[in-house]
């Protein structure tokens, strides 16, 4: 088995027919008739794009996608959209309101992983890793008016803790749970729950464990979950609770800095006895400043050395890299690849 | 007699047009000339929004700042905005201000960043939470805590602002409820002090979110402020014992949710308040800041705040 596998996690731009034309030679892509939608000739060219950058696990970088929260949105019932709300700077999401009981229009992520089986092969569907918004990151970030108001006497402690966890369940057992099981009977196999809003509430870890547990537990697939952006620390090791998830998909790079080492949280995950894979983020998806494939090299060699065993890393970027331009993301996924190359004969020769 | 004002308590959400504007910029499709004038409307809609409802107090809505921390970052001589990270329990990311060296205020430039009126609700980061926020690269050298350091860099900067120092000026300090101080406190009381101090015209008040304020309510009481905010919501205020002369801020809007608040319960839970910290003075306000949601669900709610002054003035 090779060591140091590569992944994407997560979105990346919206390509535009330009940006297309201009890389479509260097990646090798075909490009298609002109008869293609461009969400499609974006799918097409993203998994293009991921290949020639030498990953070895990809999916389309969401191309068919909006926003992971207004996109699932689109297709429950019991939510309205109320206007967009600021991310940072100048990024912004459709804000959803939850009105009513929440249920599934139609499996939200079907047309999609269709298109991209019929891109890479139906061969090449069990090794694709597609993206789907957890159930705590859904509830968390719509408002929850339908599940609140209905809560005895609303503004009681408690209250909204139970309002949460109704909506929690609900959206996991009637939105995500069939959303997942239409996409294994396209052939799907290997599923990355998103949960970044998982770090809001470090109190409601066990929730979130639950929601996930309630979306995926005994279907046939590997789970992986995905976080970002938080104090890990504070989920320990109430998060060790979900059973399903194969892998944990981490940001790390963002924090890594001279005198703070991120990658020692691996540390306490060997405390615990985890003996689960990670996903080690090793590319900083925030900012342009390039890393080194030297230094990718030493965060993976890093993390390994925490862990306690290499061949449980994979290794991607932090997070999605839609904020970056074409040329960053390809430096940096040069560099992760590359990197994690320098880690293999590295450690290989140890 | 108590007495009931209203206002805005962070900032506003950007308008749909303002979204719109800063995305077009961001991908070349309109001028910096035309996206400063989206702000401008946008700022003239806060500011008729905050005259329509009556507000006690202005803020204008507070729309240019990326995060409460980013004018420090960006006008702050050793101080650098690093890591995009959550800002508590929302949604929204902020850039981890890394300082470099001992923060050092007085450059007068956070002129650029707050209404022209000093009359105008400054709303900053408060000195704890900036300096629990921060990241430090440097050894501190000096006899101040780390916390000391920002309020003495903010006190400065303030100062430097010369006749625009604010007059109200409201350090946002969700902290000190989302993670309590260890120990008694007694360096975030003396940061208070050395603002105060140095800011004799400004009538001080500190907000707290994300969190219960009841464990902190006594070392908040020891701060040399006007007036303690808190989340109604999130705050149990059994078995608190009177403020000593300090006004409340009572969160009584909920970002959270676009359900509308319910009057009597909220002017319930208000009065009670008023009469377990004996407070004389009243500010009605969001909680947390408002701009979680998008501007017209927003306003529809910071609309609810007459109404609720009458009801509990009832």
């Amino acid at each position: 088995m090779t060591l140091f596998p590569t992944q994407e996690i997560g979105s990346l731009p919206k390509a535009t027919p330009e940006t297309i034309a201009r890389w479509a030679g260097r990646i090798g892509l075909e490009e298609a008739s002109q008869a293609v939608s461009l969400a499609e000739r974006r799918s097409r060219f993203n998994l293009a794009f991921l290949r020639a950058a030498g990953l070895d696990r990809i999916y389309d970088g969401e191309a068919h996608r909006i926003e992971m929260s207004e996109h699932p949105f689109r297709s429950i019932r019991g939510a309205e959209f109320v206007g967009h709300a600021r991310s940072f700077d100048n990024k912004y999401f459709r804000q959803a309101a939850v009105r009513a009981p929440v249920g599934l229009i139609a499996p939200y992520h079907h047309d999609e992983f269709r298109s991209v089986v019929a891109t890479v092969g139906p061969r090449g569907a069990p090794t694709l890793k597609v993206p789907v918004t957890g159930p705590y990151t859904l509830a968390e970030w719509a408002c929850n008016d339908y599940y609140l108001g209905r809560q005895p006497d609303r503004y009681r402690p408690g209250a909204r803790a139970n309002a949460q966890r109704e909506l929690v369940l609900a959206i996991a057992r009637d939105v995500v749970r069939p959303t997942v099981q239409d996409l294994l009977s396209l052939g799907a196999r290997l599923v990355q729950v998103d949960e970044p809003a998982l770090g809001t509430h470090p109190d409601e870890t066990p929730l979130a464990v639950e929601g996930f547990e309630a979306a995926v537990r005994g279907l046939d697939a590997e789970f992986t979950m995905h976080l970002c952006f938080s104090d890990y620390r504070r989920l320990l090791p109430a998060i060790l609770d979900a059973r399903s998830c194969a892998e944990w998909a981490l940001e790390f790079a963002n924090r890594d800095a001279p005198g703070h080492d991120a990658y020692a949280l691996l540390a306490e995950l060997r405390q615990y006895g985890d003996t689960r894979r990670v996903g080690l983020g090793v590319v900083d998806v925030h900012r342009d400043e390039l890393e080194s494939a030297e230094l990718v090299a030493e965060r993976i060699q890093r993390a390994a050395r925490h862990l306690g065993d290499p061949t449980r890393l994979r290794v991607n970027p932090d997070c999605g890299l839609r904020t970056r331009s074409w040329e960053v993301i390809w430096a940096k996924l040069e560099r992760l690849t590359q990197g994690a190359a320098i880690a293999r004969r590295a450690v290989g020769s140890a | 007699m108590t007495e009931y004002r209203i206002g805005a308590t962070g900032p506003f959400p950007r308008t749909e047009e303002l979204v719109q504007a800063t995305r077009d910029l961001d991908r070349g499709r309109i001028s910096p000339a035309a996206a400063e004038a989206a702000f401008a409307r946008a700022e003239a809609e806060v500011a008729d929004v905050e005259e329509r409802l009556g507000f006690d107090v202005r803020t204008g809505g507070y729309l240019r700042w990326a995060d409460m921390f980013r004018p420090f970052t960006e006008t702050w001589p050793g101080v650098e905005a690093g890591a995009l990270t959550r800002f508590f329990e929302t949604n929204t990311f902020y850039r981890q201000p890394v300082l470099r060296a001992r923060p050092e205020g007085g450059t007068g430039r956070l002129a650029t960043w707050l209404p022209d009126s000093p009359d105008h609700l400054a709303i900053l980061p408060g000195p704890f939470t900036f300096a629990a926020l921060a990241e430090r690269s440097y050894a501190p050298a000096g006899p101040l805590t780390p916390v000391e350091e920002i309020a003495a860099a903010m006190t400065a900067e303030l100062r430097s602002l010369g006749p625009r120092t604010p007059r109200q000026i409201q350090f946002q300090e969700p902290m000190l409820t989302y993670r309590p101080p260890r120990g008694d406190g007694a360096e975030i009381v003396r940061a208070y002090r050395r603002l105060a101090e140095g800011l004799p015209g400004a009538t001080i008040s500190v907000w707290t979110y994300f969190g219960d304020v009841r464990p902190v309510l006594p070392l908040l009481d020891r701060l040399p402020v006007a007036r303690i905010g808190f989340d109604l919501f999130e705050s149990s205020l059994e078995g608190a014992t009177a403020l000593h002369g300090k006004g409340i801020g009572a969160g009584v809007i909920d970002s959270r949710s676009t359900l509308a608040e319910e009057p009597r319960e909220v002017a319930r839970r208000v009065k009670e308040a008023v009469r377990t910290l004996g407070a004389t003075e009243v500010f009605l306000g969001p909680t947390p800041p408002l701009d979680r949601l998008p501007f017209a669900p927003a306003v529809e709610k910071l609309a609810l705040l007459p109404a609720l002054r009458t009801e509990i003035a009832r």
